[in-house]
């Protein structure tokens, strides 16, 4: 306890990574020894420039505190040598030496973690392929890890949830903060669900640019695979991948029309050599598992549930899907009627509505 | 000598008697005129003056004295040259006296000819209600929109020589006569339902727009018509009577907006201000208040395009006229309140870039901008907003070339009877159509079947529409409804009405 708060200390100063943090513990054995030791054996360890910022900062905090405060908020604190810390994420190169979590996961107790990324500025189509995707592995015991960012990353947490599994969040903020805003409600049922937000950034740390590329690293050490749902040329689910490389994680992508620039990236990564994936069972033996479950690509609306007049006005939406001024054209009905049955095709899930009125299967 | 003419001046869509005083008395020749005039009434000194004398009449040569009663209400503009003039005439013995129960307004030129002045219509209204029997003199350029009111004499004078002739008997004129039926001709309505091919959904939301006088938001990429299809809202509301036409005349002769040639405006008005609009132009304002173009839309259409570019204080500034049906403006000068009832219709791109959900196009905007971009339409002003309509781009050639479309008079006939149901339903609660309803309105008339009931409750909840969509629903139902003849709200009408709410709905996020 008493070491694990110098650790948190040092997590709060500027210049402290896992590279230097390592050479201090190196250097002085114990992290409150390093806290405490002089100016120049510190200027020797860390160089002048580091160093002295260190002693100018350490001044300034008070390490105790702070700890008593994040754990009196639920902030749990995890350092590398704990057994709570996730052993895949052990393996791969500089691994952050703490992380931060909120929600009660805990990582010993699963083991099998699979990462699924993409363009914040997803299609229906790869909302609808992620969110698919992200439910049936969910519901085969998977833990599904991702970004918390809008687009993708959003429709993969829900998916999770919707399967009912449990899904980590790896934040490029601290875990004080959620970003984009719109995601406090997703993030507040990650927790509930029994998942985490994990952060190796100081809790109260907000959006920074440089720091969400860094974070991908972490996405692709916790997982055994990268599954890229949907990410046009330039993509931040790119540095993902190029991460997982890196660290030998397994490479996936889902497929995406030729004609839709924002699945570029990933048709590239499929021409690459990264494995195509089109269903679960894919996934799951890429990552060297059997899958008991037989999936279906094509998830066909629970038509049975549907009366005569639905499946007839159904029978009129093709796959694109259509507006409402098209598919009431189409299907030559009287509005009143059109409506009603809209409706309640909407009601019952089997259609929704985009953006600009448009009406897609769900 | 003394002479008393009256003369009148517009205040607001009011109008005031002014009695001119002249008097030519002993003294250093001089020319004076007191009581409140501003710059255009002192420089009337040198119009009469000039136009005098170019008419062939002496102007005298002694103190002239001009007094403009009651001296406590401010005078602007010209309307009094022509009331001066005669006076002076009349006090120098030129022409008699004694002209009684004669109102005249009129500006001079130089050559002693008559120009019109601007508010002469809220003048011969206000005065025909007064018990006196008055005349009027006015510039043959006013006379028709003077003829217009009923029980008020109207002389229209090219000149000042033709007036001193009438005044002295020598020329015989008529009173300017009007037929005001013959006015309300239809036939030229330039914009047509007919010639828009496709668009039901847009054409749909019209109608129930203009049955229920509900405001309106059309939301698409550009060119898909939503300028096109607001263009034709006026031409499917009920007919103006003539009452609401000598109002809407009224605020449009006050803002100089109307000729001799169309001297009543019958055709509801379509005011469509650029977005750079300043708030005092859509609201109205200016030292001495004039109507702004919320009250020259009166009993018409007010059409906002690209409503996410005006400015936030410009569309705040509607909130208040939007709830009351009038706007009232206070300067140092004066307090002055315009009437402004009037039916919004906006239009709005779904993003930036406009292409967000089109089919042909890819919208390039980052989902920040997109948020940005919505929040500028307040969440009060969304609010007054019962219609909101998507309108896609779409190719109408392949969809529609055999079918014939409707015309804009075959849809009038069923908002008129739309309307008529309203009328008979709010008699005593001073509102006129549904779109005015308050939450206490809302509750006692707008009653549903059971099942519409729930469907409403139901689906509020599964679509995540937001919770003030509930109201609005119910009273765009209830002008479904009353367009289908129905007394009560049935769960088609509860479906229709929810597809016109695009923008409660939380699409998963985009």
């Amino acid at each position: 306890m008493k070491e694990l708060i110098y650790w948190v200390a040092f997590n709060h100063l500027t210049g402290i990574g896992p590279v230097r943090f390592q050479r201090l513990l190196d250097t002085f054995g114990t992290a409150s020894a390093g806290w405490n030791a002089s100016e120049k054996d510190l200027e020797k360890c860390l160089g002048p420039q580091v160093g002295q910022s260190v002693v100018g900062e350490r001044n300034s905090l008070d390490p105790e505190k702070m700890v008593q405060k994040y754990t009196s908020e639920g902030i749990g604190m995890i350092p590398i040598t704990d057994d709570r810390y996730p052993e895949l994420l052990k393996t791969i190169s500089h691994p952050p030496f703490l992380l931060y979590q909120r929600g009660d996961f805990d990582f010993r107790s699963h083991e099998k973690y699979v990462a699924i990324v993409g363009t914040r500025r997803a299609s229906q189509y790869g909302r609808k392929v992620v969110r698919f995707l992200a439910r049936e592995l969910a519901q085969e015991g998977w833990v599904i890890v991702s970004g918390l960012a809008l687009g993708i990353d959003g429709e993969a947490h829900r998916g999770a949830l919707e399967g009912g599994g449990h899904t980590i969040a790896v934040l490029g903020t601290g875990v004080e903060v959620v970003y984009p805003g719109s995601h406090r409600g997703l993030a507040h049922e990650i927790i509930d669900r029994g998942g985490a937000l994990v952060s190796e950034f100081v809790p109260s740390c907000g959006p920074q640019r440089e720091n969400f590329p860094v974070r991908n690293r972490i996405i692709s050490g916790l997982s055994l695979g990268v599954l890229v749902a949907e990410a046009p040329r330039k993509s931040g689910a790119l540095i993902t991948t190029d991460f997982a490389l890196e660290q030998g994680r397994e490479v996936m992508a889902v497929p995406g029309s030729i004609f839709s620039p924002a699945s570029e990236g990933t048709n590239q990564l499929i021409a690459q050599g990264a494995k195509l994936v089109q269903n679960i069972e894919d996934v799951v033996e890429a990552l060297g598992f059997l899958s008991g479950k037989k999936s279906f690509t094509v998830s066909t609306p629970p038509v049975e549930e549907l009366n005569e007049e639905e499946k007839e006005l159904f029978s009129f939406l093709d796959y694109p899907g259509l507006y409402t001024e098209e598919f009431l054209q189409k299907c030559g009905w009287e509005p009143g009627r059109f409506y009603r049955v809209l409706l309640s095709l909407e009601m019952k899930k089997v259609v929704q509505t985009g953006p600009g009125g448009k009406i897609c299967l769900s | 000598m003394l002479a008393k003419i009256l003369s009148a001046t517009a205040e607001g869509i009011d109008a005031k008697l002014v009695e001119v005083e002249v008097d030519v008395g002993a003294g250093m020749p001089h020319f004076n005129i007191v009581g409140l005039p501003d710059t255009a009434v002192q420089e009337a000194r040198e119009r009469v003056r000039t136009a005098l004398r170019n008419c062939g009449f002496s102007f005298p040569a002694r103190r002239v004295t001009v007094n403009l009663a009651p001296a406590s209400l401010r005078k602007c503009g010209s309307d009094f040259d022509m009331a001066i003039a005669v006076g002076i005439l009349a006090a120098t013995g030129v022409v008699p006296l004694s002209i009684e129960e004669t109102v005249m307004v009129g500006e001079l030129s130089l050559s002693g000819e008559f120009r019109p002045v601007n508010g002469i219509l809220p003048i011969a209204h206000s005065l025909s209600k007064d018990d006196r029997p008055y005349r009027m003199f006015l510039s043959h350029h006013n006379a028709r929109e003077g003829a217009i009111v009923e029980g008020i004499e109207i002389y229209g004078f090219r000149d000042l020589i033709q007036l001193v002739d009438f005044l002295r008997g020598k020329n015989p004129l008529s009173p300017t006569t009007i037929e005001r039926e013959k006015l309300f001709s239809y036939a030229n309505q330039d914009e047509d339902f007919s010639e828009v091919h496709g668009q039901r959904l847009g054409k749909r939301a019209l109608e129930i727009a203009a049955a229920g006088g509900h405001h309106l938001l059309f939301v698409g990429p550009p060119g898909s018509g939503k300028t096109m299809l607001a263009k034709r809202l006026p031409g499917i509301l009920p007919l103006l009577t003539l009452e609401e036409a000598i109002e809407v005349t009224k605020i449009h002769s006050v803002a100089g907006l109307i000729s001799g040639d169309r001297p009543l405006v019958t055709q509801r008005p379509f005011r469509s201000p650029h977005h750079t609009i300043s708030d005092v132009a859509l609201v109205g304002g200016g030292q001495w208040p004039r109507p702004g173009e919320i009250s020259l839309s009166h009993h018409g259409v007010l059409f906002l395009d690209e409503a996410l570019e005006f400015k936030r204080n410009v569309l705040d500034a509607l909130r208040e006229p939007l709830e009351e049906g009038q706007i009232t403006i206070s300067r140092a000068a004066m307090t002055m309140t315009y009437p402004a009832k009037f039916t919004l219709v906006c239009s709005c791109n779904p993003c930036p870039c406009g292409y967000l959900g089109d089919n042909k196009r890819s919208c390039t905007c980052s989902t920040g901008q997109i948020l940005r971009y919505r929040s500028r339409l307040s969440g009060p002003f969304l609010d007054r907003m019962d219609l909101q309509v998507d309108i896609p781009r779409l190719d109408f050639s392949d969809l529609s070339s055999n079918t014939s479309e409707e015309p804009s008079g075959d849809v009038r006939v069923r908002v008129e009877k739309a309307r008529q149901i309203q009328r008979d339903r709010f008699p005593a609660e001073g509102i006129r159509v549904n779109g005015e309803m308050r939450v206490r309105h809302i509750k006692r008339f707008c009653t549903s079947t059971r099942e519409a009931d729930e469907l409403l409750k139901k689906s509020i909840e599964q679509l995540a529409l937001s919770a003030r969509a509930y109201h609005r629903i119910l009273k765009v139902a209830r002008t479904i409804a009353d367009l289908s003849g129905d007394e009560k709200i049935e769960v088609e009408h509860v479906a229709e009405a929810i597809q016109y709410r695009t923008l409660d709905r939380k699409y998963m996020e985009w």
